[in-house]
């Protein structure tokens, strides 16, 4: 097996070379916005000095090669996850992908009495909008309990499922506790006992893990485009292409339709693209392209691994500071270490930690129902990505021994 | 830290205090601020208590409370500490724009129940 290149990959996040606090840069909240390379980077500039123009719009040549950008990462993006072409949809971010969903799907497939299946452990992107959907068409939302470890307690799954059950929406891996959640163990749960879509929010796990959509055999996988290396504001659902077929638009407008009458209904043209009114944005989705083909440079599988070795790293070490509480499970888990410094508020460590140029995540995560389950009003996260590197760690819990002695001399 | 220390000066928070009233609603953390008026005839000081469950808000909050030392009612309504806060003391170097969002609330918390207490 060849050595993981971290030198090369530091080299290639110019980012990595900032002084924060006179000290350097000490990025651990990857799990948050990943940092960008080069390649995206300079993708992006290129793309706006030469290429630049309108897709799916215009007749002149960089009108076509503006298209041609945008279709060609859509085959890549495809072909990355195990997907066709015509099952990619581009959206904004995550949340949008799942507003989507609830809009377009939700409002228009399910009745008075049916039920959906969340976790405990959702970010609010994936609970909100499905209870608006509940409170709109009457349907029962149900939730799969975390356990202490941090896990989901998979036996309490079945007693959930009935013939009214329509859909699971569940996290690849959580983003306060980096649970990996045994997908396709509970979507064969789901799918034994009902005929539910399954919709499989992949925030936290595209940049991760590998991805296989017809191996995961989801109905849906959702991902932001800035936690996998690439731009802000680009984001893509992966919809299984029956499914896209038989759902209408939610953002409707320009370019997507095939004929606008004031007197008959506007009819719309195929999927993906119905769903894709408006200018795209194809600056994001040049870079996301290049992202993309970055980490399968590198290789997802060495990437997991590199990220697996720094998370038993990271726990040997931080167990050993006296009044540190490590929340999440010791296994199956991923790139996130979520704890607190004994009752110390999760803010005050933060705002420390950064004094000497560590950013960490602190608050609660846009996952209050996880909170409330630890019985704590926020954790500290720590997050990791392909380029964090041990030293980052010692200088994390470096940073943690200093700060809980400022704190501890109250 | 100097703020940190500072924040243990703050004097201990009355427990029935403690209602959803008085607490600060959009803060990382927890924070609770009540305004009480001395109802002795002329002399409406005011008296401010504090307390968060992050050790620098605390420090925060005992620096914004020794500015309003000494102040009655009407001077409370109409003093405007922002510009010293954030000019003099630098806390926009020191704090993110969040923060400083956290300390406009507990200004306009600390404004808003002067303002009426005064039109009692």
């Amino acid at each position: 097996m060849t050595m993981y290149p971290i030198k090369k990959i530091r080299s290639d996040f110019p980012i990595l070379n900032r002084i924060i606090n006179q000290h350097p840069l000490t990025y651990l909240d990857s799990a948050a916005a990943a940092q960008k390379p080069n390649i995206v980077i300079d993708a992006q500039a290129h793309y706006y000095r030469n290429e630049y123009a309108a897709a799916h719009r215009g007749i002149h040549t960089l009108s076509a090669e503006s298209t041609d950008q945008m279709e060609i990462a859509r085959l890549h993006i495809a072909n990355f996850i195990n997907a066709s072409r015509e099952e990619i949809v581009f959206v904004k971010n995550t949340t949008e992908a799942i507003n989507l969903i609830a809009n377009s799907w939700g409002h228009n497939f399910t009745n008075y009495g049916d039920n959906i299946i969340l976790t405990e452990m959702e970010h609010h992107s994936n609970i909100v909008p499905w209870q608006i959907l509940a409170k709109n068409r009457k349907i029962i939302l149900n939730y799969i309990p975390l356990t202490s470890s941090g896990t989901l307690d998979i036996s309490s799954l079945s007693k959930l499922i009935n013939h009214r059950t329509q859909l699971l929406s569940i996290s690849h891996i959580s983003n306060v506790l980096g649970t990996i959640n045994p997908l396709i163990e509970i979507i064969n749960i789901v799918k034994k006992k009902s005929d539910a879509l399954i919709l499989v929010d992949g925030a936290q796990g595209i940049a991760h893990q590998p991805v296989d959509v017809q191996k995961l055999d989801c109905d849906f996988y959702i991902f932001s485009g800035h936690k996998i290396y690439g731009p802000s504001g680009i984001g893509v659902m992966y919809g299984k292409k029956k499914l896209l077929q038989k759902m209408p638009p939610w953002i409707v407008g320009g370019g997507i339709v095939q004929n606008v009458s004031l007197i008959q209904d506007t009819t719309f043209i195929e999927s993906p693209w119905k769903f894709e009114s408006g200018s795209p944005n194809v600056g994001g989705i040049v870079g996301l392209d290049k992202a993309i083909a970055y980490v399968k440079t590198i290789g997802i599988d060495k990437i997991y691994a590199h990220e697996d070795q720094l998370i038993h790293y990271a726990t040997n070490i931080l167990q050993k500071i006296p009044g540190l509480i490590l929340y999440g499970p010791k296994s199956m888990r991923s790139s996130i270490i979520a704890f607190n410094i004994g009752t110390h508020h999760s803010y005050d460590v933060g705002i420390l930690l950064n004094q000497y140029g560590i950013a960490i995540r602190t608050g609660h995560h846009c996952a209050i129902p996880t909170m409330n389950y630890f019985k704590v009003p926020g954790m500290c996260r720590a997050s990791f990505a392909m380029y964090t590197n041990k030293e980052d760690i010692d200088r994390l819990a470096h940073g943690l021994t200093k700060v809980q002695c400022l704190l501890n001399q109250q | 830290m100097y703020i940190i220390d500072l924040g243990k000066l703050l004097p201990e928070f009355p427990k029935n205090m403690k209602i959803k009233k008085y607490l600060i609603s959009g803060c990382q953390s927890q924070t609770w601020i009540a305004l009480t008026n001395s109802v002795m005839p002329y002399n409406d000081l005011i008296t401010l208590h504090g307390y968060s469950d992050s050790s620098i808000v605390k420090g925060i909050i005992t620096i914004i409370f020794s500015l309003y030392q000494g102040l009655n009612l009407q001077e409370a309504v109409n003093v405007d500490i922002k510009p010293f806060l954030i000019n003099q003391l630098q806390l926009k170097q020191n704090l993110t724009i969040s923060r400083s969002q956290g300390i406009y609330l507990i200004l306009n918390s600390i404004h808003s129940q002067a303002h009426s207490l005064y039109k009692l």
